[in-house]
């Protein structure tokens, strides 16, 4: 799901595919470059956004959950597990070795990632879906029928996950339960989802023949109701995380510390 | 300009079925006439505006005849014809028509279809907004409106495109008294600058009667049943088309011999103040209700949309735990009444308490209207289960689908299938959401019939409904539940089950 957050946030006021460059272009450096400081430079520069985006600590919990407990589970990982072996001794317990040098690399790893994730979770949390695909349209020349449909799509979100809870509830009420086997549970879901597959697509019949009596996708060239504007600050924004990024590469390169996952 | 139509012999067989779902109609509709199209439960109403409306699907079974949308058949909605579509539809549900997620894009979202400039746009867009009496801005979310506000944003997407055809498919369905009301008023300014020919399906007849001028009744053996002034059909033959189970009037076709006033027997259920957290916040839905549910007795729950009806009859049915207050069982009920329902293992729980909901479609699990009324493993013995089970499909009219597919029945026939397999199951306590939605005359009776029964056997029913004659005709206790302060009264009522 994306959208919905930050409803006072100055970041609602770039064009969405703004955000979608931001989220590429830091993504690629993250790749081309290995390098903790590349990471922490671009971290840096990415700081403001959590000022801007307005969101409630409730919101950041909802949003950011699923990365803590990856962050967590990729520290813990390469702490204890990496092949480093160099550097000084900090623990020792049977198969778990952890030295300085594998300390390094867990930080440098986990430092990547939370530089990737933050401006993706920032920037979907906050831009609408409806000015993303107008933006899709009418900058990028995506297909109507794809970008309105998705739209389409997402608002049946929570119907479907309403659905779900109903078909779970009608089975228990017509003696269909799982007890505490949970192989039995496990059917129970299988069957659940199967029942909740089969109402969504039902639901999304019925709400694709609604979109067609009212002449979606009827041939002719559509227009579209809302505008979407590419700033000079849009433009200005592309620039500025562009040359971040270059900077950062930079300074490793410069430094000596650049290494890549293409040597 | 108001469309004139035409049908031919037509008729429409599903690829499941033997019988015609609809034939042998003939019918003209002049430009700018306003007709109510009547008929039994199963007739073919709504299979008949689809036709009409160039949105039937041809691939899902055979067509008889034609039709004709001004001299041409109708435009058919799908593929890139290049053309707009004469008619407008709206259909029952609202949820399965609203695209977008702000109501202003959603009532635009067709125009940008018939491909309108967009200085253009917005003015058609407030304009219709306007006719539906659409209180909010354009940019209210559409998930933040009760169902009667939903049905006139649909309303007004589909008017924005002023269609010289208006179709509509029950759009007062499933609506409180106050949905209903909004919906009527705001057709009745629609309809009455006859700048579109309408064509209406609506069980509600006083409320559909001043919209119209004639009314067509199908015949659901083929042709049709009746045709002329609405006034004049229901004068001349009121009392014919009624004995064929068609509503005339709002009067209560049955009313049981025995109704179990002021004798009060063994509580089985006993509530105090049930409620839940709303969505995850500290809101407790709904306002504190005691009550207590007895053996021989119907409970009727009534109240606008979105009061927490359902979340109230889920905690009852021991589907949702209760989080504050409780709902009790008596030893009358449960050797296990020390436990709280929502623990109590599902078979144990549906042979004591089951519950009908308002969506007939999630609690289908099986390919055939007999295995689904047969499917209850409880106490009645295997060969009485499936001869109980032959006689419930017979007496609620679908003995002749019993081979059929749940899926492909008609909403009036889903809702009595959904209630049969909870007769068949014949748990003591009885929970029933809108059992009656969707009913003609005949299977009504049939109903209130068999809910008297169990009531005589001893068994206790309550029901959720927005229907009053089912009131007046069965509750031994109505609880009025009204709304509890903090909460917009008016949000779609799926809030007992989000959490």
């Amino acid at each position: 799901m994306i959208g919905g957050y930050g409803e006072r946030s100055i970041l609602r006021q770039l064009n969405p595919l703004t955000a979608m460059v931001i989220v590429f272009a830091v993504t690629i450096t993250m790749f081309i470059s290995l390098d903790p400081r590349t990471a922490l430079i671009i971290l840096v520069a990415e700081l403001p956004l959590i000022a801007v985006a307005r969101m409630s600590p409730r919101q950041w919990l909802m949003r950011a959950w699923p990365l803590g407990l990856a962050l967590i589970g990729i520290l813990l990982a390469n702490l204890l597990f990496s092949g480093y072996t160099g550097g000084r001794e900090l623990f020792d317990l049977g198969p778990f070795h952890v030295t300085t040098a594998s300390l390094a690399a867990a930080i440098g790893v986990a430092l990547r990632i939370l530089t990737l994730a933050l401006p993706a979770i920032v920037l979907f949390a906050v831009i609408d879906p409806t000015d993303l695909a107008d933006a899709l349209v009418i900058q990028w020349h995506a297909p109507a029928r794809i970008a309105v449909g998705s739209l389409a799509a997402i608002r049946m979100v929570p119907l479907v996950m309403s659905d779900l809870q109903h078909v779970y509830l009608s089975r228990r009420t017509r003696g269909i339960g799982a007890g505490r086997n949970p192989v039995v549970m496990a059917a129970i879901l299988v069957r659940t989802l199967g029942a909740v597959l089969v109402s969504s697509i039902r639901r999304a019949t019925r709400l694709a023949l609604a979109m067609d009596s009212r002449g979606f996708d009827s041939g002719i060239a559509r227009t579209v109701a809302r505008e979407s504007m590419w700033r000079r600050r849009d433009s200005g924004l592309v620039a500025v995380t562009i040359g971040v990024c270059v900077i950062a590469v930079a300074v490793s390169i410069v430094g000596g510390t650049f290494r890549t996952i293409f040597g | 300009m108001p469309s004139r139509v035409q049908l031919q012999g037509f008729g429409f067989r599903h690829l499941s079925r033997k019988a015609w779902a609809v034939r042998d109609i003939d019918l003209v509709i002049e430009a700018g006439e306003r007709v109510l199209l009547l008929g039994p439960s199963g007739s073919g109403k709504s299979t008949l505006l689809s036709a009409i409306g160039g949105v039937l699907d041809e691939q899902s079974g055979d067509i008889a005849g034609r039709v004709l949308i001004d001299g041409e058949p109708p435009t058919p909605a799908t593929g890139g014809h290049g053309s707009m579509p004469k008619s407008g539809i709206v259909f029952q549900d609202p949820d399965s028509q609203i695209v977008m997620s702000r109501c202003g894009d959603d009532v635009a979202f067709g125009l940008e279809n018939a491909a309108l400039p967009r200085d253009q746009i917005w003015p058609r867009v407030d304009a219709a907004l306007a006719r539906v009496k659409f209180g909010y801005p354009r940019d209210r979310s559409t998930h933040a409106l009760s169902g009667g506000e939903r049905q006139r944003l649909v309303l007004a997407g589909v008017i924005a495109l002023r269609p010289g055809l208006l179709l509509l498919d029950e759009p007062t369905a499933n609506l409180d008294p106050g949905g209903t009301d909004q919906v009527i008023s705001t057709l009745r300014d629609i309809c009455a600058d006859r700048s579109a020919t309408v064509i209406i399906v609506e069980h509600k007849i006083s409320a559909a009667l001043p919209l119209v001028d004639r009314i067509v009744v199908i015949d659901p053996d083929g042709g049709i049943l009746a045709d002329g002034r609405a006034d004049e059909v229901l004068r001349e033959q009121g009392p014919y088309l009624a004995a064929r189970g068609v509503w005339i009037d709002d009067s209560i076709p049955y009313v049981p011999a025995t109704k179990a006033k002021g004798t009060p027997s063994d509580p089985l259920l006993i509530a105090q103040a049930p409620q839940r957290r709303y969505r995850g916040s500290d809101l407790l839905l709904p306002a504190a209700t005691d009550l207590t549910l007895s053996a021989g007795s119907i409970s009727a729950l009534v109240g606008p949309n979105g009061v927490g009806k359902s979340t109230l009859a889920l905690m009852l049915a021991g589907l949702t735990k209760v989080e504050v207050g409780s709902v009790r069982a008596t030893a009358a009920l449960s050797t296990e009444h020390d436990r709280p329902l929502h623990k109590w293992r599902a078979d144990y729980l549906a042979n004591r308490i089951t519950a009908v909901f308002q969506n007939p479609e999630h609690q289908f699990l099986t390919g055939s209207v007999r295995e689904e009324v047969a499917l209850n493993p409880s106490r009645v013995k295997a060969a009485d289960q499936q001869s109980r089970a032959d006689a419930i499909i017979e007496r609620l009219n679908l003995g002749h689908l019993a081979e059929a597919n749940p899926f492909t029945l008609s909403g009036g026939q889903k809702r009595r299938l959904s209630v049969a397999t909870a007769l068949a199951r014949d748990p003591t306590v009885l929970i029933l959401d809108e059992p009656t939605f969707g009913q003609d005359r005949t299977t009504w009776s049939e109903l209130c019939k068999l809910f008297a029964e169990q009531r005589d056997d001893g068994r206790c029913l309550l029901m959720i409904t927005h229907d009053e004659l089912i009131v007046s005709a069965l509750a031994d206790q109505v609880i009025t539940m009204a709304s509890c302060n903090g909460l917009n009264p008016d949000y779609p009522d799926i809030s007992g089950v989000t959490s």
